[in-house]
């Protein structure tokens, strides 16, 4: 019976003493705390609106989001339910992007997740609207790309494909992996 | 009418890009365009959408593209081009660079050829040698029969 003791008395001290590693643990205490500061938003909004000019004050993009998280070490601004409206050109109707998440960088790139659409304001444009589940956009370049299924409509056709890209400037656009156009009705 | 023409027109092809301001795009890498029946198959189709809605030109270019549509009486009509331009309001089809179609039993060639898909007619054609003549073959009913009975020979070896 003895030995029984021994052997479970034994194990649990192993148990202790892998699981706590307190006795290895050299670093001081205040490590951890800065690693969590990195996680913590800088400030957060809700309910926000933030409009952005270029150099010759024009209006380059605005923002409303139902909510905000700006992190400053990491170098970027979360959005939940973004709605980006993009200006082009003065006398242009403005695009309209919306996402269930975004996500911008100090590069003024935008990177949009999950039902991401994008919608031209202007009713004779070409391209009337664009649905994927992720786009990034440049918004000082004006250009937007993404590597997923995309599905891009406009007044008498819907185009389907694997990847795509466009110039809101120049209005080209590019898809690698085309599936399908469809001219016409879609039934 | 020929219900072809109120169908949507698909077009299958790897590469695919357009431009906005033109309203015109362009497809690379085995294309195929289908409509109904009509098919076209070509190496590149750019479509011109600057009018607006159903006024459409398609322009298919290739080492030839080739067309295929069913007549209404059933049979299966063939044409072959290194240009093949179908002006979707019209619904006109016009051949250019080695233009050949091939209708019930006669086959037609020029330099180019204008046909009517709705109305399954012949329009225009036009020869490059300059003296107007036009080669049209009208295969008779016999030398189709013969044609036939060629073929179904071959078949039984």
């Amino acid at each position: 019976m003895k030995r029984i003791y021994i052997s479970i008395g034994l194990l649990f001290l192993l148990i202790l003493a892998t699981n706590n590693l307190w006795w290895l643990d050299t670093q001081p205490q205040e490590t951890e705390q800065q690693d969590e500061a990195f996680l913590q938003p800088n400030y957060l909004a809700s309910n926000m609106q933030t409009r952005l000019y270029n150099e010759q004050g024009q209006l380059s993009h605005s923002i409303h989001a139902n909510n905000m998280e700006h992190y400053d070490l990491l170098g970027f601004t979360l959005f939940q339910q973004p709605r980006y409206r993009i200006f082009v050109a003065e006398d242009e109707a403005p695009w309209e992007v919306t996402a269930e998440q975004g996500t911008l960088y100090e590069d003024n790139r935008i990177q949009l997740e999950t039902n991401v659409r994008i919608i031209s304001q202007d009713k004779e444009g070409f391209i009337r609207t664009v649905t994927t589940s992720f786009i990034e956009i440049d918004l000082t370049g004006k250009t937007m790309t993404s590597d997923q299924s995309v599905t891009i409509s406009g007044e008498n056709y819907t185009i389907s494909g694997n990847g795509f890209s466009a110039d809101l400037t120049t209005k080209q656009f590019e898809l690698l992996d085309h599936v399908q156009t469809i001219y016409g009705k879609t039934s | 009418v020929n219900q072809d023409f109120d169908q949507p027109i698909k077009i299958k092809s790897e590469y695919q890009t357009a431009d906005g301001i033109k309203k015109v795009s362009v497809f690379r890498e085995n294309v195929n365009i289908t409509q109904g029946s009509l098919e076209i198959n070509a190496d590149e189709l750019e479509v011109d959408a600057g009018k607006g809605k159903g006024q459409e030109t398609f322009i298919a270019k290739g080492t030839p593209a080739s067309y295929e549509q069913t007549m209404k009486d059933g049979s299966r009509i063939r044409a072959a081009a290194e240009y093949i331009e179908y002006r979707v309001e019209g619904r006109i089809l016009t051949l250019t660079g080695n233009a050949e179609l091939h209708q019930n039993n006669h086959s037609v060639r020029g330099s180019s050829i204008e046909f009517n898909m709705e109305k399954e007619q012949l329009m225009a054609q036009g020869t490059d040698d300059g003296d107007g003549r036009v080669m049209t073959i009208f295969q008779t009913e016999s030398t189709v029969k013969k044609q036939k009975t060629q073929q179904d020979e071959e078949q039984q070896d």
